[in-house]
């Protein structure tokens, strides 16, 4: 009983503790769970750079130019920018708010200040890794992969930015892998966070099934003055002016009959991608068959939207096939600098589990040299291209 | 005197942009030949009816009328009208326009990425020649009406 009554106070003071916790933890105002809303805010908050400011951040950003006080003060003075993008990358569910019934009239009014962002993050990341801090430097990079995987969306182009944010990530990674090159436990906790990621970048034939359904909604009788303006102006020639009167002076008919042949090439188009073919032979069966799509429109009023609508999908194939390269080539460098963390020195081959240069289907072809090792591809990437893609990345002795 | 009168009418309604400096070339170039053309045919005279016209001097006139009026009308037909050359992107639409999904997908098959990027920073420069700011106390203030 003594005992007790010793113990009341503290236990009330516990009680009420408890009480205050729990009834803070119900009444807190509520987060948001959209990682859109921080996007579009950090967005409004970032100015654009001046000519100067965004120069000196794009040669810092190519690795031209060391680290200067102006570009550690540009960070710093937007580092309320970076804590949304950080914040906003964390979430699951992305929702940009388009109104996917508009079609062509959709506006992307964010996507030139997400590649500013993206550019301040990577600016933060360098700084970061040259400080030694190449954890945190990592982080911001999995926060630029997952900007990228938000940005990517239903659309094309919407998908070509998310391409182009995380292809920035990666070439950001290679030049931070050096300063994590002796640490094996990071570069084996990278390689898998690198895997995740590329395993969750959305396939090309995804993003290319969800535009048809996007763009199919401007292809309706209502929206045919709308679709002209878009279209016409941007497309050189008679052709297009031809094009545009059949569809202002199409009757509901030609309009089914324009949807039903617009969604047939999508799906040949997803059915090309879908058959796995290497690379050349694929991007040769994509442009043969936009080709026949886009090409036959004159004598077929029914293929008039299609010649208009259809995305350069072989050159989106290209840029795709480009990032799971460099994804490739980064996930074999972390696996070669680990077991030089472990062993005191790079392997004379490649492992057996390396991935493959998705150009060729063949592994890349490994080179070491005094201060660095390279990965190159074996098939050039273009016909047109002097030589094929390679990766470099430097040695600290 | 109806193909003068023709030519003139013609002349008259057609819708040319004269150039003074290939005028004078086209003219130039006219003389001499007619130059030649008049020694040569002296040698010829009498010999046909042709050398006759040629010598008349309203037949010249007509010819070398009739050739001004082409030649003014292939050079007009060669340079691009002021009404008709498309003015850059940036010029006529709006910063909404600009960043739609269709004007960005045709700038994508113009030039692929990097000009969606250019269309997309023209539309930014745009964005940045924004009204001055206006403070949150004058916001309230005009919004009291005061």
């Amino acid at each position: 009983m003594i005992t007790l009554h010793r113990h009341t106070p503290r236990m009330i003071v516990s009680a009420v503790i408890a009480l205050l916790a729990a009834n803070m933890a119900t009444s807190a105002l509520p987060e948001t769970d959209n990682a859109a809303l921080l996007y579009y805010q950090a967005c409004l908050l970032y100015a654009q750079p001046d000519e100067t400011m965004g120069q000196m951040l794009a040669e810092y950003r190519d690795g031209k130019i060391a680290s200067t006080e102006t570009i550690r003060k540009h960070v710093e003075a937007n580092r309320h920018v970076i804590d949304f993008v950080v914040r906003a990358a964390d979430m699951a569910q992305c929702d940009w708010g388009y109104d996917y019934s508009e079609g062509l009239d959709i506006t992307l009014t964010h996507l030139s200040a997400i590649k500013r962002i993206a550019y301040l993050v990577v600016a933060d990341a360098r700084l970061l890794a040259e400080q030694g801090d190449y954890q945190t430097a990592t982080d911001r990079c999995m926060a630029l992969y997952r900007m990228g995987l938000h940005v990517t969306d239903r659309m094309a182009i919407t998908y070509l930015v998310g391409v182009s944010v995380s292809a920035l990530a990666n070439r950001t990674v290679q030049d931070v892998l050096v300063e994590m090159s002796g640490d094996a436990k990071a570069l084996n906790q990278l390689k898998i966070q690198l895997t995740r990621i590329q395993e969750a970048f959305p396939p090309l034939q995804y993003a290319i099934s969800q535009e048809g359904q996007v763009l199919a909604a401007s292809i309706r009788k209502e929206k045919a003055e709308d679709t002209v303006n878009d279209l016409a102006p941007d497309e050189k020639g008679s052709g297009a002016d031809s094009a545009g009167a059949r569809i202002l002076a199409g009757d509901k008919a030609f309009f089914e009959r324009n949807r039903t042949y617009w969604f047939n090439s999508i799906a040949a188009l997803v059915s090309v991608l879908d058959s796995k073919l290497p690379y050349q032979q694929t991007h040769a069966k994509l442009d043969e068959s936009v080709n026949q799509m886009t090409g036959s429109w004159r004598g077929n009023p029914d293929a008039t939207f299609t010649s208009l609508l259809l995305p350069a999908v072989s050159r989106i194939c290209l840029l795709t096939t480009r990032l799971q390269a460099q994804f490739n080539a980064l996930r074999t460098a972390t696996d070669l600098y680990a077991i030089r963390a472990r062993t005191g020195q790079l392997p004379s081959v490649l492992p057996a589990d390396a991935p493959v240069d998705p150009f060729s289907g063949k592994p890349f072809v490994y080179e070491v040299a005094a201060d660095h090792f390279t990965l190159r591809c074996q098939e050039k990437e273009e016909a047109t291209k002097a030589e094929a893609n390679q990766y470099e990345f430097k040695i600290r002795q | 005197m109806r193909p003068l009168r023709d030519i003139k009418r013609f002349v008259g309604c057609a819708e040319v942009h004269s150039i003074p400096k290939v005028n004078k070339a086209v003219l130039d170039g006219l003389m001499k030949e007619f130059a030649t053309t008049r020694s040569d045919a002296s040698l010829r005279a009498g010999r046909n009816i042709w050398s006759s016209v040629v010598h008349s001097p309203l037949a010249q006139a007509t010819a070398v009328a009739a050739l001004i009026v082409i030649g003014t009308l292939v050079v007009v037909s060669r340079t691009p009208r002021e009404s008709t050359r498309r003015p850059p992107v940036a010029e006529t639409l709006s910063v909404a326009d600009m960043l739609t999904v269709g004007r960005l997908n045709a700038a994508c098959r113009r030039g692929g990425l990097p000009e969606v990027e250019r269309q997309c920073e023209q539309a930014a420069q745009k964005l940045q020649n924004r009204p001055e700011r206006i403070s949150m106390e004058q916001l309230i203030r005009e919004m009291k009406g005061t």
